[in-house]
């Protein structure tokens, strides 16, 4: 049963198995995994549970609903990125494009030489891949819906000579509405609000949103439960306490290191919150001569992948009129002139997949409920950053785009003629000041070696017995490509050790030897 | 919020939308902007509101120097000139000034639906169709439409 913070009335004290924190893609495999098992399971999620019927188009209510601070979350750095967060049932993934990939075969194997991760093999993982995708109706978009944007930027990439395709997605029924950063209308995106998390609770999971937890409770080295709090109508409600055989932090790459921080957990190896990986973007705004029908369409529904193995990654798309907006430098007058030709605006983005920079999350000073991020582009990663604008405008012109309109201070509305000037300019991260990143990866990696990695391979801290981190967060490398098909992968992995733990709580096996 | 940074946000906003600007664009209401800092106030950071407080207060010291006056009390020419001004700002300073500036009246305003609805987001129609096409994990697909009138935009897609 999904419980909101109204619907209960008094200090909860519970008891279970297991107690996920975090319905994302990593609580919410968790939570389906091993109640379907028939393992007594509680999923406690800061946001608050939204259907379909609640989902009104708009990204300003999506982001004031269901992102972390409104949307607002930032990363301090040269230059600061935007760094949205999903915070409602099925986390992020309620909240993303749905994109889907696997792990790109050259990331397993840094794993492997790396960090030791030998443990984790591709015949394993492609086992899950392949469960997942399954479950998911992991699919390439249809290009019926996914709107002229995408396929006529795609079109122009082949005519360049450039590799690329149509990307695969969680999606089943999926007729383009364009919104899928707001919530899906129709519920045809595979998100785990509408898949894990219902067959979780069908299965006897409780999951209580609005739940804020404070504490993983530790006894004599060993994680027995966690305390914390509902949130009703803005103020701190009744207070929840649940005591379990494990507990499985799921709370993403943000808000699990700061977890750990705030108590002192785990942090031996020093590695608690650092190695931050994300993926900056740039987006890139074409007027074209023809109307292309915005923003109707799959957001992101192509992709160019003839610089993956440089850490270049081109998707897109199409994004609501808000979406572009805000990232426009005009004002007055050219802003309303510029806007009034939406209809014709070609819109694509490109993330740095792979690259050098790295951050680190910690606790905020005064508030321990929130952290900070940061996070700074170094040299080489700059200079792909500028790279990747070039090719956007690059491949926008060659579709016959009039203007331009890229992140770049003093270069922002280039016309054909001006993409000399881009490329002669040397690359600056003071220069994109209305950046976005996605998919923070890292900041608890797991590894082989305790002294350089925060949990072993099967997802259980080193420091913390029966407490498992099943999120973004142990993944230890950029992935190369959007993570959540990892994500759900890893977790599923790690639902089967965590029954092993279970099952040798419960005396019915020995425990398992430590990895 | 100080009454200052208020009456501010409303004054600033038809500067920042160009209000006129193209006639089949909706009106802007000075309201909708102030309603949307107090909300996105209280579910942000404290850093964001304060960093667009700043920016505010940074007008009106702007408009102190230039005109002896505050921003909110000068006419609609003289408020038009000075952010005229301030929109020639180059670089990162100036981007970062006008997107502070200017996040309450232009989120408020691209947000609402019959601003969306002109510029070709049909919210309403959209959500109508999105509601007769449900889809369930475990139903049949969805079955072809009942014509191409029934989707807004029909056969725009290549």
């Amino acid at each position: 049963m999904i419980h909101q913070p109204e619907s209960v009335t008094g200090d909860l004290r519970l008891t279970s198995e297991v107690v996920v924190i975090g319905s994302g893609a990593g609580g919410a495999t968790i939570a389906r995994e091993l109640s379907q098992a028939g393992r007594k399971v509680i999923v406690l999620e800061a946001g608050r549970h939204f259907t379909r019927d609640e989902f009104d188009f708009r990204m300003d209510t999506a982001f004031l609903n269901m992102y972390w601070y409104g949307g607002q979350l930032l990363t301090l750095g040269f230059p600061a990125f935007i760094l949205p967060q999903g915070k409602t049932v099925g986390g992020t993934t309620t909240i993303n494009s749905g994109t889907c990939f696997r792990m790109p075969h050259r990331v397993l194997k840094r794993w492997h030489l790396d960090h030791g991760l030998w443990d984790i093999t591709a015949e394993e993982m492609e086992l899950y891949y392949a469960a997942v995708e399954e479950y998911l109706f992991v699919q390439k978009g249809d290009p019926e819906v996914m709107g002229r944007n995408a396929l006529m930027f795609l079109d122009g990439a082949r005519k360049l000579g450039l590799s690329g395709g149509i990307l695969a997605r969680n999606a089943k029924d999926c007729e383009g509405y364009g919104v899928c950063c707001f919530g899906c209308p129709s519920d045809a995106k595979q998100s785990a609000n509408v898949s894990y998390i219902p067959d979780a609770v069908e299965a006897g999971c409780e999951l209580y949103t609005g739940c804020t937890v404070d504490e993983i409770v530790v006894s004599n080295g060993r994680a027995t439960g966690v305390k914390g709090r509902l949130e009703k109508g803005g103020k701190a409600g009744p207070s929840v306490e649940v005591e379990a055989g494990v507990v499985v932090l799921a709370a993403g790459s943000l808000h699990t290191p700061r977890m750990l921080q705030v108590q002192g957990l785990c942090r031996s190896s020093g590695q608690v919150g650092r190695n931050l990986t994300i993926h900056p973007c740039a987006g890139t705004v074409a007027v074209m001569p023809e109307e292309l029908g915005n923003p109707k369409g799959i957001p992101q529904a192509t992709y160019v992948d003839e610089f993956a193995d440089e850490g270049i990654m081109l998707e897109g798309g199409t994004t609501p009129p808000l979406g572009i907006v805000m990232g426009l430098p005009f004002k007055g007058r050219r802003l309303a002139e510029f806007m009034s030709q939406y209809p014709h605006f070609g819109i694509f983005g490109g993330m740095l997949s792979e690259h050098c920079s790295t951050g680190r999350v910690i606790p905020h000073h005064r508030d321990s409920s929130r952290h900070l991020i940061f996070y700074n582009l170094r040299g080489e990663d700059t200079r792909k950053f500028k790279f990747m604008i070039e090719l956007m405008a690059e491949i926008w012109f060659s579709l016959g785009a009039k203007t331009v309109i890229t992140p770049t201070t003093g270069d922002v509305e280039l016309r054909p003629a001006d993409l000399g000037r881009l490329k002669r300019r040397k690359a600056r991260a003071s220069d994109y000041p209305a950046s976005s990143a996605y998919h923070p990866l890292g900041t608890c990696r797991m590894g082989s070696d305790p002294a350089s990695s925060v949990v072993r391979h099967t997802g259980e801290t080193w420091e913390v017995e029966n407490l498992f981190i099943c999120d973004g967060s142990i993944v230890p490398t950029s992935l190369g490509v959007n993570p959540q098909m990892t994500i759900f992968a890893l977790s599923m992995r790690c639902a089967g050790f965590i029954d092993d733990r279970l099952e040798a709580i419960a005396g019915r096996t020995p425990p398992a030897a430590p990895a | 919020m100080l009454r200052i940074v208020e009456e501010s946000v409303k004054a600033v906003t038809p500067h920042l939308l160009g209000t006129g600007a193209v006639d089949w664009l909706p009106d802007a209401d000075p309201q909708d902007s102030l309603d949307f800092l107090r909300d996105w106030s209280r579910s942000g950071i404290d850093e964001f509101t304060l960093v667009t407080t700043v920016a505010f207060l940074a007008l009106n010291a702007y408009s102190l120097l230039k005109t002896g006056r505050l921003f909110p009390s000068l006419g609609f020419e003289d408020r038009e000139h000075l952010m005229k001004g301030l929109f020639r700002l180059k670089g990162a300073l100036g981007f970062l000034l006008g997107y502070f500036l200017g996040s309450p009246a232009i989120n408020a305003y691209y947000s609402r639906v019959d601003v969306q609805v002109a510029l070709g987001f049909d919210i309403p129609a959209l959500k109508e169709e999105a509601e007769r096409r449900q889809v369930t994990r475990g139903g049949e697909p969805l079955g072809p439409r009942e014509s191409d009138d029934e989707r807004p935009g029909g056969g725009e897609g290549a």
